[in-house]
């Protein structure tokens, strides 16, 4: 459509000249226009372009495209380009021949880019000449444009002609300046390297640009190849080199500042594509591939610098130990490149953490043995010493991979949370392990016990009134709430919590049984075993501690008991009368091992044979008392049984030389009241001082005249006539151990420095015959164990089955499992044999046709 | 603006067009032109008539003005003598405008 305006105006053909040509008349010669066209490209790449007029070049081309030339036009131009360039490439081909100075490929690489730079240059001019073929011809034919062709033709012409003479160089040249580089060497050809590599992205494979695929250059096809290849090489070869310090912290210091270098390296040559590539490889043939083996090494590997720290704890020297935070950080970082679990590191670590751990007990029985005397050869792990020892040391061990999780782990909670259980699975090591060949000779230990012991040292140590130096004393607050703190942190360790319970309840029960009396205690007795109480029902539950609890309330009452009592006999004014301290425990809460045998050793059984015989200094008080307990409103229906087995006597016992006052237990008090005089008052007439008596006695009759245990008899003798600081009696013969042929009379030159006498009581692991007395008592404390989860695996399942009235055997006993692990790991076993238990008692009944169905029996 | 920044544009018939170098890059014909002979005389010698080079100035300069509107479409119509169109229609695709 004409605008409206311009009606019957007459439109000017265009001027023949030009369109004459595409109709006929003049033709084009086709020749010339190329003559004067080449002869112009060929000035071009001379660099000749400012004496050519662009505009006739530009003419010419547009005539010849418009009269359908093109195809002849581009073919020749590419004919041209192509000649051109294979002259030079021969050109640079001998350049590289040329090495009278030695520095020919550093001039290869010059040469070589300074002629891809002109060709682009020249290129572009071209380009320019030819634009109208660019824009008809070369759009139409869907042809490259003719500046793409040029970069074309020297990728074919000069990079790759002659299967890749030349690329194959400049790939070779490349990579042996890089790989001296990783050598440390510096190199001058740090910028050609660059340039040919952005040369080599410029070299599209793909001759059709029109594609839709993605284009690949020469770089990512050719180049890249050889260079991975040639890397791994390397690296292979630097992995083999590294390894041969046999040192891991060697190897690691090298192989992460290689990492470093070669990162910037790359970053400096390489295109972002080819970085992951090669981080990739190198993380994989310098680290995956070798962190195990760098992680075993046997020279300065993890091992030793765990065994390091370990050893630190167990010298308790203030080793420094930063060079293995270092190590140990180096090794983190390397893993969390290749994984950021880091799995290896914890899998390797662990295993480490345990066995070191398992070492712990020996050595430290090798400690103890070296720094006492010899007489520690007997050295058993249930010593205080012991318990002390290690119990502090893994705290000490968890303590120092705190600050390694802190300073070489980056924080990471999950190294942390496998160190702790690896902590937890060397401490609870299974007596079990030992079965097992290659850990004979491990010394295994139990931690519930060993907790129990170091919590009643501790407990026994703040009680001593005075005892403990008086600086210790002041901030005895603060040593309280460390060891409570510390037997918390351990406990959580610790995985039999039922276990723990009942050696404490043990050791809780000697405490007070063995004690004294009350005013001995101090003061802080009471408040500290109130203290951990409460802190250990904080921490298990007051449920699974009630027994430990209502055991503590008979503590409490039988000191008002007590004074009760006190203040009756003082009404009496009875000289009969002996003092009573009274500890009055109700039998079904105090450990079974302890209260078993109270009713035959009471006395009061008739039929038994070896009845027990209290001493008639005794008797009036003994029933004294029980008249007053029968009196008392509140002990209606409790009977009274007397427990001669704990406790002790003052004696007061007037030597030729001294009056001694003497502390000792019940039964050891009981055998030297027979020695004494046959009237209570020396101003009886019938008085004979003992002394002067000289009475003697054999084993066999202070047997029948006490009626004490033959075990627990022996024992006290020992104490009192062979022990040598408290040796009360005369044995003959002289001979460490007691016979029943033996005699015993009074040892008028006992001699003490102190008026005061606390005499020992033998311990029962130094008698050797028979069982111990101590495993006895483990052996009743594990029967306690054992049978307190037997009751609360039934609880657990009851609980259970009343909740969901039906389920399966499987997930019964995981259900099982899960509710009881905070106290302790029940055994598929157990819980089977629970169960037909609970079938037995009609709690719970199997399905007539899933006989892996339970119902509850309601 | 020296006179580095102008170039002379030469008809077939030898009239004269002086114009910034700025708007003559508009066609890239002209454009190219830098760096061969023409860059060095400062001279364009185009196979065209006055008058119709005349239009192509005229076009330049109105495609260089509006250039930053051209988006928004607001701008003047262009006129173009009805009997040189045809002529400068040819002359448009050999300059590449």
């Amino acid at each position: 459509m004409l605008p409206p305006g311009s009606r019957g105006t007459k439109i000017k053909p265009p001027r023949k000249s030009i369109v004459n040509s595409s109709g006929g008349g003049q033709p084009i010669d086709f020749n010339s226009s190329w003559d004067v066209l080449a002869g112009a490209i060929v000035q071009i790449q001379n660099k000749n372009v400012s004496n050519l007029s662009y505009e006739q070049l530009y003419r010419k081309a547009y005539t010849l495209v418009l009269h359908k030339f093109g195809t002849r036009l581009y073919d020749n131009v590419k004919e041209l380009i192509k000649s051109h360039l294979l002259t030079k490439r021969t050109e640079l081909l001998m350049v590289l021949a040329n090495n009278a100075d030695g520095t020919n490929r550093e001039r290869f690489l010059k040469s070589t880019l300074n002629e891809w730079n002109e060709h682009l240059q020249a290129m572009k001019f071209i380009s320019d000449v030819l634009m109208y073929l660019n824009r008809v011809y070369v759009r139409e034919q869907n042809k490259l444009l003719i500046y793409d062709l040029g970069i074309q033709l020297f990728k074919d012409n000069v990079i790759k002609y002659n299967n890749n003479e030349v690329g194959g160089k400049l790939t070779d040249i490349l990579i042996q300046e890089i790989t001296k580089n990783r050598g440390g060497e510096i190199i001058s050809t740090k910028m050609y390297i660059n340039k040919i590599i952005e040369m080599f992205e410029l070299l599209h494979e793909n001759n059709n640009i029109y594609e839709n695929t993605v284009v690949e250059n020469y770089y990512q096809k050719s180049f890249e190849p050889v260079f991975l290849s040639s890397s791994e090489t390397f690296f292979q070869s630097l992995v083999i080199q590294n390894l041969a310090f046999e040192d891991s912290f060697k190897y690691l210091i090298e192989t992460d500042q290689f990492l470093e270098d070669e990162i910037s390296r790359i970053n400096l040559y390489l295109p972002e594509t080819t970085i992951p590539k090669l981080v990739d490889l190198m993380d994989n043939i310098m680290i995956k591939n070798q962190l195990d083996v760098i992680i075993n090494l046997p020279n300065n590997g993890l091992q030793t610098w765990i065994r390091i720290i370990g050893d630190k704890v167990i010298s308790g020297l203030q080793t420094s130990t930063i060079d293995q935070l270092k190590y140990l950080k180096l090794l983190y970082k390397l893993n969390h490149r290749i994984d950021d679990n880091c799995e290896l590191l914890k899998v390797r670590l662990k295993n480490i953490i345990v066995n070191q751990g398992k070492e712990f007990p020996q050595l430290i029985k090798n400690v103890l043995a070296s720094s006492e005397n010899k007489e520690s050869k007997k050295q058993t792990t249930n010593t205080p010493a012991f318990a002390n020892r290690w119990i502090e040391s893994i705290l000490s061990y968890k303590a120092q991979f705190s600050v390694v999780v802190k300073e070489s782990f980056d924080h990471d909670f999950s190294m942390e949370q496998y160190i702790t259980t690896a902590i937890r699975d060397f401490v609870n090591l299974p007596s079990k392990i030992r079965q097992k060949p290659e850990n004979q000779n491990l010394l295994v230990v139990n931690p519930s016990e060993l907790l129990s012991i170091y919590m009643d040292y501790h407990i026994k140590q703040f009680s001593k009134p005075n005892s403990v130096k008086d600086k210790k004393q002041l901030d005895s607050i603060s040593t309280v709430d460390e060891f409570i703190n510390n037997s918390i942190q351990f406990l959580r360790f610790v995985n039999d919590k039922d276990a723990v319970e009942a050696f404490y309840k043990n050791h809780f029960a000697k405490r007070f049984l063995n004690s004294k009396g009350f005013n001995s205690n101090g003061h802080l007795r009471i408040d500290i075993e109130d203290l951990v109480i409460s802190k250990l029902s904080e921490e298990l539950g007051t449920t699974s501690l009630d027994s430990i609890i209502k055991m503590n309330m008979d503590i409490k009452s039988s000191k008002d008991i007590t004074s009760d009592w006190k203040k009756s006999v003082g009404e009496k004014k009875d000289k009969s009368i002996v003092d009573l301290d009274l500890k009055i425990c109700n039998v079904s809460y105090w450990p079974n091992s302890m209260t078993k045998d109270y009713k035959k050793l009471s006395g009061k059984e008739p039929d038994t044979e070896d009845k027990f015989i209290w001493p008639r200094y005794l008797k009036q008080t003994i029933s004294q008392f029980e008249q007053f307990w029968s009196e008392g409103k509140k002990n209606d229906n409790k009977s009274l049984y007397w427990s001669p087995k704990f406790g002790s006597i003052d004696l007061k016992i007037t030597y030729p030389s001294k009056t001694y006052e003497i502390n000792l237990s019940t039964y050891a008090g009981i055998i030297m009241l027979l020695f004494g005089p046959s009237t209570v008052n020396s101003m009886d007439a019938d008085y004979v001082s003992p002394f002067k008596d000289k009475r003697k006695l054999t084993y066999n009759e202070i047997k029948q005249l006490t009626g004490i245990p033959e075990a627990d008899l022996k024992r006290h003798l020992q104490s009192i006539a062979v022990a040598p600081r408290s040796r009360l009696l005369i044995k003959t013969p002289m001979t460490k151990d007691v016979n029943e042929t033996d005699v015993f009379e009074l040892n008028e030159k006992f001699k003490s420095p102190s008026v005061k006498v606390k005499v020992l009581t033998v311990s029962a692991s130094s008698t050797t015959k028979k069982k111990s007395s101590h495993e006895e008592e483990l052996e009743e404390v594990e029967s306690d164990i054992a049978e307190g989860r037997k009751h609360e695996v039934n609880a657990a399942i009851v609980r259970i089955l009343k909740s969901r009235q039906s389920i399966v055997h499987r997930d019964l006993i995981s259900e099982t499992i899960k509710q009881l692990q905070s106290r302790f790991i029940p055994s598929n076993i157990l819980i089977k044999r629970q169960l037909e238990d609970l079938i037995d008692k009609e709690y719970l009944k199997r399905d007539d046709e899933n006989r892996n169905l339970f119902h509850y029996i309601a | 603006m020296s006179s580095e920044d102008f170039v002379t544009l030469v008809s077939a018939d030898n009239h004269r067009f002086i114009i910034s170098k700025e708007v003559a890059s508009i066609s890239s014909v002209l454009k190219n032109t830098q760096g061969f002979e023409e860059s060095k005389t400062g001279k364009i010698n185009l196979d065209m008539d006055g008058d119709i080079l005349e239009c192509v100035v005229e076009y330049l300069y109105y495609h260089y003005k509006y250039r930053e509107q051209a988006e928004t479409g607001n701008i003047p119509e262009f006129n173009i003598p009805t009997h040189l169109a045809l002529e400068l229609l040819v002359k448009a695709d050999y300059l590449d405008i």
